[in-house]
């Protein structure tokens, strides 16, 4: 226990000098526990300082506060990590009074540490959240909730030594075994508040009885936003305003409080600190492993960080939905792919030779434990990646060089192409697949289900490789798939135009209805699928009624940050219907055309039937090279 | 070895020591340079457990167009085995791993 904590009154049987048991010498009060004193003692034979928490005199009788302080002993003895307070003993004195004999600690709590710091560095944040997930993980493993993580619980020992500090988990004294036959070990009250307001989970503001593990992650979260940001996450002038805000409140992002910190951090609290418990981080090493990969990558780039929701943005699902191939692609003889012509058409701006390429890496991304996927260029560079936890571009294109040098020792083996590699580390799983020079790398927790995930991986390869196919090469199909040049790069991109011009009448694709979904079940769960459901028995929307179908599914999320960010999204799959000419259904295979770079410039859709009536802005004759287009699959030469 | 071997249906098997000298082997392969190779790539591909915090490399494998590699990673030891190319090498690949603790 702690070297330090202010005196107290202790018991007339228990004093300076006396024995406990035969076995320890009292020296002087420490301080007290949630439920007693804890003295320094000496242990007679071992010759050695310990901690002793007795149970303070008016609760030595109370059968419910003697089954806790046994219990607390017994959470402690059991979960036997070097990040949980190390219990030597446990028995009664003389006089019945139960006590604890503990190890001695040397050092601070965090509290004290932020109470001197204000805050603290991501990297010594990251320390304190990595040991603290080990001591849980432990405590959860045997099924033991501690339920009163707060920073005076996390005690920092040798704090001041070059070698850093090795965090224990104290105070397991309102700890919760898992039940066991309908029966609280703990004797828990329904409805009575356990734990510090401040760093109590929303189940645990409640009163629920049904607290678990997940509520230990959401209070270290707040610790850890404590740690990162110097106040609280949920405040209030009151217990009442506190215990609303933390149920029913956002924190303010840690990285308006702390603007150095990378952007992955605030992705990270919102995981974490969802009220939902089904939402947040599935383990302790999965909320330690994100909090290290979020705090110790910076991700300065829109590229180098890409959420599940910039990406679906950035891929830009068109009007034939979001399996989209590479049909909505317009290449031009050299290769090259389009890019956005104007400002003004923005939304189709970042069609790319493969809209296919993000949606199948979200797929995969989206399987439990997978921290995020890649795919990586014959350069080493990744072309698109996809991260919920924020693991920025450059941890893949880290991985696949030493991939690329490990293996290349296999040629003296054999000396044909690689087809897929994986390695299970204690920690991570890392899925590498290759699609003709292509690299697609997925990096999970060692919890990701191996077959679950090398069959989701094996899809997405298998997608990857038909849009290749498709495109007529790799090189062709996954180019700039993150496509987010800025515009006055536009410019300078060689290669033509695109149009997409959306039927109005065509009915959306179950593509786009499938990521709708998705979408909905953020904020709506099995109720938005369901919702969803309901409202296609009688067909799906088309294009032009869209907009209408998404706001009516908008109604039904109640919080207006959720339904807006579901707005958005969803609006953005497909592009809204622009007037133009119409599109006879047989020809729309040519509803866009190819511009050459000199002209850089957007002209009306045209088809094979009405290009030599309604011609396109005479090209430059140095760009008369024969324009490829290709659309729902096929390639087709646009004759200028 | 032998009863490894045809448990899982591979062409070779054989435990190594850290440093990719074979101790003991079944099967028909280059067991040596088999060895060898996956002492030397194990090397380095521990650093990626080094750059994603990811700690200790447990088993791995490594399929091409002709054949799979299996690795089994113990404290100073390996468990290799060298088999045809399959879609689906988890299986092999835990089998491997189970035989080697």
């Amino acid at each position: 226990m702690p070297a330090n904590g202010p005196p107290s009154d202790s018991a007339p049987s228990i004093f300076p000098g006396a024995t406990i048991s035969g076995r320890f010498r009292l020296v002087r009060l420490l301080g007290r526990g949630s439920m007693g004193s804890v003295w320094l003692a000496r242990h007679l034979t071992l010759d050695v300082d310990v901690a002793v928490k007795f149970i303070d005199a008016a609760l030595r009788d109370q059968k419910d506060h003697r089954s806790r302080f046994a219990l607390e002993a017994q959470a402690a003895a059991r979960i036997n990590s070097p990040h949980v307070v190390n219990v030597l003993d446990f028995g009664a004195e003389a006089s019945g009074r139960l006590y604890i004999a503990m190890e001695y600690l040397q050092g601070e709590d965090v509290g004290k540490l932020l109470e001197r710091s204000g805050r603290l560095s991501p990297a010594i944040t990251a320390r304190i959240v990595s040991h603290a997930c080990r001591g849980l993980g432990r405590a959860h493993a045997l099924g033991i909730s501690h339920r009163d993580v707060k920073p005076e619980n996390l005690f920092l020992v040798g704090a001041n030594d070059d070698e850093g500090f090795v965090l224990k988990i104290l105070d397991f004294g309102v700890a919760k075994f898992a039940q066991k036959k309908g029966k609280d070990l703990a004797g828990t009250v329904v409805g009575q508040l356990v734990g510090s307001p401040a760093y109590m989970s929303p189940e645990q503001a409640h009163g629920s009885p049904d607290v678990d593990f997940r509520s230990d992650l959401f209070s270290l979260a707040v610790v850890a936003y404590h740690c990162l940001t110097g106040v609280v996450p949920f405040g209030g002038n009151s217990l009442a305003e506190l215990l609303i805000g933390i149920v029913s409140k956002e924190p303010v992002p840690a990285t308006r409080l702390t603007p150095g910190l990378p952007r992955a951090v605030d992705d990270w609290f919102q995981r974490a600190l969802d009220k939902n418990p089904a939402r947040r981080f599935a383990s302790a090493k999965d909320l330690a492993q994100a909090f290290h990969m979020a705090v110790g990558q910076h991700a300065s780039s829109a590229t180098d960080y890409t959420s599940s929701s910039s990406l679906a943005r950035a891929a830009r699902v068109t009007s034939g939905g979001g399996a989209a191939t590479v049909s909505d692609t317009v290449v031009n003889s050299s290769g090259a792919i389009a890019q956005k012509p104007s400002a003004q058409h923005a939304d189709v701006s970042n069609q790319t030779a493969a809209t296919g390429v993000p949606l199948a890496l979200a797929q995969v991304a989206e399987v439990a434990n997978v921290l995020g996927i890649a795919l990586v260029g014959p350069d080493g560079e990744p072309v698109a990646h996809h991260s919920l936890m924020g693991l920025p571009a450059s941890s893949f294109a880290d991985v696949i060089q030493r991939v690329r040098e490990s293996l290349d020792t296999f040629e003296s083996l054999e000396s044909t192409r690689g087809q897929a590699l994986a390695l299970y580390f204690e920690h991570a799983t890392v899925l590498i697949r290759w699609v003709e020079s292509y690299t697609v790398i997925v990096i999970g927790t060692e919890q990701v289900h191996p077959t679950v995930l090398s069959v989701s991986l094996n899809a997405a390869a298998s997608k990857l490789q038909t849009l290749a196919k498709q495109a007529g090469g790799a090189a062709i199909a996954f180019r700039s798939t993150i496509s987010s040049l800025p515009d006055h790069e536009v410019s300078e991109v060689s290669g033509t135009a695109l149009i997409v011009r959306p039927s109005p009448s065509e009915p959306v694709s179950d593509a786009t209805i499938a990521r709708l979904s998705q979408l909905l079940a953020k904020p709506l769960g099995a109720v938005g699928r369901l919702a969803i459901q309901q409202r296609l028995k009688n067909g799906k929307p088309t294009v032009q009624a869209y907009p209408d179908f998404v706001k009516r599914l908008s109604a039904l999320i109640e919080d207006s940050a959720e339904r807006e960010a579901f707005s958005g999204d969803a609006l953005r799959l497909v592009p809204p219907v622009e007037p133009g000419p119409p599109i006879p259904p047989p020809a729309r295979a040519a509803a866009f055309v190819s511009v050459p770079p000199a002209t850089q410039k957007l002209v009306p859709p045209v088809t094979p039937q009405n290009a030599p009536t309604a011609p396109a802005p005479a090209p430059e004759p140095a760009a008369k090279a024969k324009q490829l287009v290709m659309y729902r699959g096929r390639k087709i030469e646009v004759d200028e | 070895m032998d009863s490894l071997l045809k448990e899982l249906k591979v062409q070779a098997v054989a435990s190594s020591s850290d440093a990719g000298e074979a101790l003991e082997s079944a099967g028909s392969f280059d067991i040596e340079t088999l060895c060898a190779v996956a002492s030397v790539a194990a090397g380095q591909l521990r650093d990626i457990g080094d750059l994603l915090s990811a700690g200790r490399l447990e088993r791995w494998y490594f399929v091409t167009e002709q054949q799979a590699y299996y690795v089994s990673e113990r404290s100073g030891s390996r468990l290799v085995a060298a088999g045809d190319a399959v879609k689906n090498a988890e299986a092999t690949s835990k089998a491997l791993h189970r035989a080697g603790r």
